[in-house]
């Protein structure tokens, strides 16, 4: 392309030029100073990877848990939506949004109360089980969740509450016709689900499994406390014990992330070969009532399926931290001998926790009031691609992968290097903290308005472009309205995100922005399980009350979509 | 006239200071672990004019910000304590853990206000001493002279003993005494240790005092009965709590006098011979409230100050006659300085030799 053709092009589309600017500063920004210091001086970070002990087994440690937690939450996610959408109206009102709860429970309380439920010793659940016929010999187990099976099994569990919501969302858009016009020609539930559901699917499926994935990868709450007892190491495992060591090795703690950004990379590239022409997958977007008749076989399997998912993944970790949240350590019984009320007469007798409850909701609402235009602006640059100058087309794809691809272990110290800039004044204030907050969020805001997007189809805004409608007229008039619930769930979707997020908080925060992650991180740092519990059950409760709220303000449809 | 008025003001403001301490420490005595009293011979404020002149300016200030490693109840205690005597300071606390370093590294770059005063591991005030502020305050007079981690800048403010034996009662209701009666084939798979690879400086010296004190055989005996692995202190305590594992060969001494006033079934012993690590503080020299700083850091090196963060069995101190801290002359401290990079690798390599 000439230079005189690529500056008519670059003016033309100057809204987006401008758009992929913006993302690829807010980007950029945490990740340039993190990879300079593995780049530096030749590279030194990524050469002296080699000679770390065990880094290959961590290599491989890390891939198995990244692709087999991938495979766990990708069925089970899948079919936890399908068993879902198979339910009668009443009760999938009632269920839809029970498998995404997993995702209300803190990170950290998450994997705590799985160690209450399944410590190999003290588990309440191993406990139960061996007092069964089958295990009662056992003195230990049956179930340690500290090997890497059941880490593989506990991360594919708690992700397959993302996989859930992407595909409820594309199952929603998707409609029910084409189902219908296949069954009217003779096709059973299985040939209709496996040659027209399952490939209408594959955008939404491919777009799922590259966030879960990179989640995957980059997990690190669940290998850093359920590993370490067994020996299970992780990249981002290691990385985390680097920057406790001082001085920190920034050159090899940046190197060990470097695989990731190339992973994410990869990834981008992978996933738009796998979907090629997204209008192929378009479904006509009216949710009609279903034809097929159900079994009630069928729909007491779906129920079961899914309250046992939700009993395992959810109710069971929550109670065992109400349990021990109650008690004033971890006793490893549920003897009630020892219940008070104490742990919550002191989280609540000080400012800290009220006070980091107040700052949470306002940088968190603060962050969603500008990522969720953002994504929109950014999911539509990349739903017409074809009508933009490929390299900003580009630029704002990939830009919007890379920060799922920078560990959290990592991406806050990548903050911290970028805002200690002179005369960058953001540390320690809430505009910096709000800034991060987006940058981390972005990928969410777009990968789940880019599969409403898709889903929905182009008819409906072509026919108002056809009608005379100008662009921005057809986006707030008709894509807005129609992409409203969507727009809610992936408001809801980042407010848990972002209330659970500590990777950040912890290092951008100063004593005026101190957020209940935090609080949460110190107590289990210096603390104990019983305060953990206290603190997580609070940020449960904060983030219920968040997702209602903006459940409410997407309609019953959001309610059904997320 | 004027400096006899000043005068009988300073006495009835040290006397009521005096009353009130002693009327809050009987008050709170019970709330803090072990709940002893403060040396009786503590003073709380000197009278040294220029001295004065610089608590006066901390006052005007009202606050600052201390940045710190160690456990909330040890930092409360410091914290109460110190407001006893200045009540007109407040103090905000930032605690954190391995990101703190960072955090300063970055303020002090930057010139940017966070933390005035930082309590840390003594390894970065080795090396970052000259950020901090000379301190010329009354208790630096009686500070030993081998208790600096960074000479007349930051006192090592505490000894933590790390290698206490504590056990889970029910599991082995008669205890240990040290560590030759870890290496009981009975205690196979039941044992705890808190080790993280890449093993850090305090990681690489514990395994070294015990080749040192015990022999390579003993690392050799306990890599055998497979000890289990924890991340951090805290969840390590609270498995020895559940019984998850029966007993650990380190921890903290303040995590586990919490567990047993809280009624766990754990007991402890601090080893004889000791290992343990330094904590060390300072002022930073860019702070815009050094004056409180200065004041906070000089309580913090008195008697009163050392009493409570170290007494009742929290900590070793540098002064001698603090009530209840460890003998200080009984433990081995690790001097970061040794565990140089090819050093840590050494120990990485011996860790996957005895634990792999």
């Amino acid at each position: 392309m000439t230079l005189v053709r690529a500056t008519r092009e670059l003016g033309r589309q100057w809204p987006w030029v401008l758009l992929a600017l913006a993302v690829v500063v807010f980007v950029l920004a945490p990740v340039v100073p993190l990879q300079w210091q593995a780049l530096d001086n030749g590279a030194a970070g990524i050469r002296a990877l080699a000679d770390l002990p065990g880094f290959w087994d961590v290599v491989v440690m890390t891939l198995a848990i990244g692709f087999g937690a991938l495979a766990v939450a990708m069925v089970l996610g899948t079919s936890l939506a399908l068993a879902v959408q198979a339910l009668p109206d009443r009760l999938r009102r009632g269920l839809a949004f029970t498998p995404a709860l997993p995702l209300v429970i803190p990170g950290i309380a998450h994997v705590v109360g799985f160690v209450f439920l399944f410590s190999p010793e003290s588990g309440y659940i191993n406990a139960f089980l061996r007092m069964l016929p089958f295990f009662s010999e056992l003195t230990t187990g049956p179930i340690n969740v500290y090997q890497p099976f059941w880490i593989i099994m506990y991360t594919g569990i708690n992700l397959a509450a993302f996989v859930y919501l992407f595909v409820r969302t594309g199952l929603q858009n998707l409609g029910d016709d084409f189902g219908m016009a296949a069954r009217v020609n003779g096709a059973g539930a299985g040939r209709v689900l496996w040659t027209v559901t399952l490939p209408m699917l594959r955008p939404t499926l491919v777009y799922a499994s590259v966030v879960v994935l990179l989640l995957s990868l980059g997990q690190f709450t669940g290998p850093l406390m359920l590993g370490r007892r067994e020996g299970v190491d992780v990249l981002t495992t290691q990385m985390f014990a680097l920057t406790q060591r001082y001085p920190i090795d920034y050159a090899i703690a940046a190197s060990l992330g470097t695989p990731l950004l190339v992973v994410a990379l990869i990834l981008v590239v992978v996933q738009r070969r796998l979907i090629g022409d997204q209008n192929r997958f378009v479904g006509r977007g009216v949710s009609s009532v279903r034809q097929a008749p159900r079994s009630r076989v069928g729909t007491a399997l779906a129920t079961v399926y899914v309250v046992l998912y939700v009993l395992l993944a959810a109710v069971l970790p929550i109670l065992a931290l109400g349990f021990v949240s109650l008690t004033p350590y971890w006793s490893g019984n549920l003897s009630l001998e020892l219940l008070t009320t104490k742990n919550y007469v002191a989280a609540f007798s000080e400012p800290d926790l009220l006070v980091a409850v107040g700052t949470t909701l306002l940088v968190t609402l603060l962050a969603i009031a500008v990522v969720l235009p953002l994504g929109m602006l950014v999911a539509l640059a990349i739903y017409n691609r074809h009508r933009l100058w490929k390299p900003v087309a580009a630029v704002i794809d990939a830009g919007a992968n890379l920060p799922l691809a920078v560990p959290a272990a990592l991406i806050g110290f990548g903050f911290l290097f970028a805002y200690s800039l002179p005369g960058v004044r953001l540390y320690g204030t809430t505009a910096g903290l709000v800034i991060a907050y987006i940058t981390i969020m972005l990928p969410f805001a777009v990968r789940y308005q880019l599969a409403t997007l898709i889903s929905v189809g182009r008819a409906t805004s072509d026919a108002s472009l056809v009608a005379g409608a100008g662009p921005a007229r057809t986006f707030f008039r008709i894509i807005m309205p129609l992409g409203r619930s969507g727009l809610a769930s992936s408001a809801a979707l980042i407010f848990i995100l972002l209330v659970h997020e500590f990777g950040v908080s912890v290092l951008l925060r100063a004593p005026g922005t101190t957020v209940m992650s935090v609080l949460l991180f110190d107590e289990y740092g210096g603390g104990s399980y019983p305060m953990v519990a206290v603190i997580a059950l609070v940020m449960t409760v904060v983030t219920s009350v968040g997702v209602i709220a903006a459940l409410i303000f997407g309609g019953t449809r959001a309610l059904e979509r997320i | 006239m004027r400096s006899s008025r000043s005068t009988v003001r300073r006495v009835l403001g040290a006397a009521a200071i005096g009353v009130l301490a002693l009327a809050t420490t009987a008050c709170t005595a019970s709330e803090s672990p072990g709940g002893g009293e403060a040396p009786a011979n503590a003073e709380c404020r000197s009278d040294d004019a220029a001295w004065q002149k610089i608590v006066a300016t901390a006052e005007e200030q009202g606050s600052f910000s201390l940045y710190s490693v160690a456990a909330p109840q040890q930092n409360d205690r410091l914290i109460e304590a110190f407001n006893e005597c200045y009540p007109e300071i407040t103090v905000n606390v930032t605690r954190g853990a391995g990101e703190l370093p960072a955090r300063v590294e970055a303020e002090i770059a930057g010139k940017q206000q966070g933390a005035d005063v930082f309590l840390y591991t003594e390894p970065w005030f080795i090396t970052n001493g000259g950020a901090l502020l000379e301190l010329d305050s009354p208790s630096v007079e009686n500070w030993p002279e081998e208790f600096w981690s960074y000479p007349a800048t930051a006192p090592t403010a505490s000894i933590t003993p790390w290698s206490i034996i504590v056990w889970n009662t029910q599991t082995f209701p008669d205890g240990f005494e040290g560590f030759d009666d870890l290496l009981d084939e009975a205690n196979h798979g039941k044992i705890g240790l808190t080790m993280a690879p890449p093993l850090a400086a305090v990681h690489s010296g514990y395994l070294a005092f015990l080749e040192r004190n015990f022999g390579t055989e003993y690392l050799e005996a306990l890599g055998e009965l497979e000890p289990k692995m924890y991340p951090s202190n805290v969840p390590m305590a609270q498995a020895i709590a559940s019984g998850e594992v029966g007993v650990a060969g380190m921890s903290t001494p303040v995590l586990v006098l919490d567990l047993k006033e809280q009624g766990a079934p754990v007991d402890w012993v601090v080893t004889d011979p000791a290992f343990g690590f330094s904590y060390a503080a300072g002022v930073l020299a860019h702070s815009e409230r050094s004056e409180a700083g200065q004041v906070f850091l000089d309580f913090f090196m008195s008697p009163a100050g050392q009493f409570a963060f170290n007494g009742d069995g929290l900590g070793s101190s540098a002064l001698s006659g603090i009530d209840g801290a460890v003998d200080v002359s009984t433990v081995q401290i690790l001097d970061p300085r040794e565990y140089t990079p090819d050093v840590l690798d050494e120990w990485q390599r011996k860790f996957d030799q005895y634990f792999g």
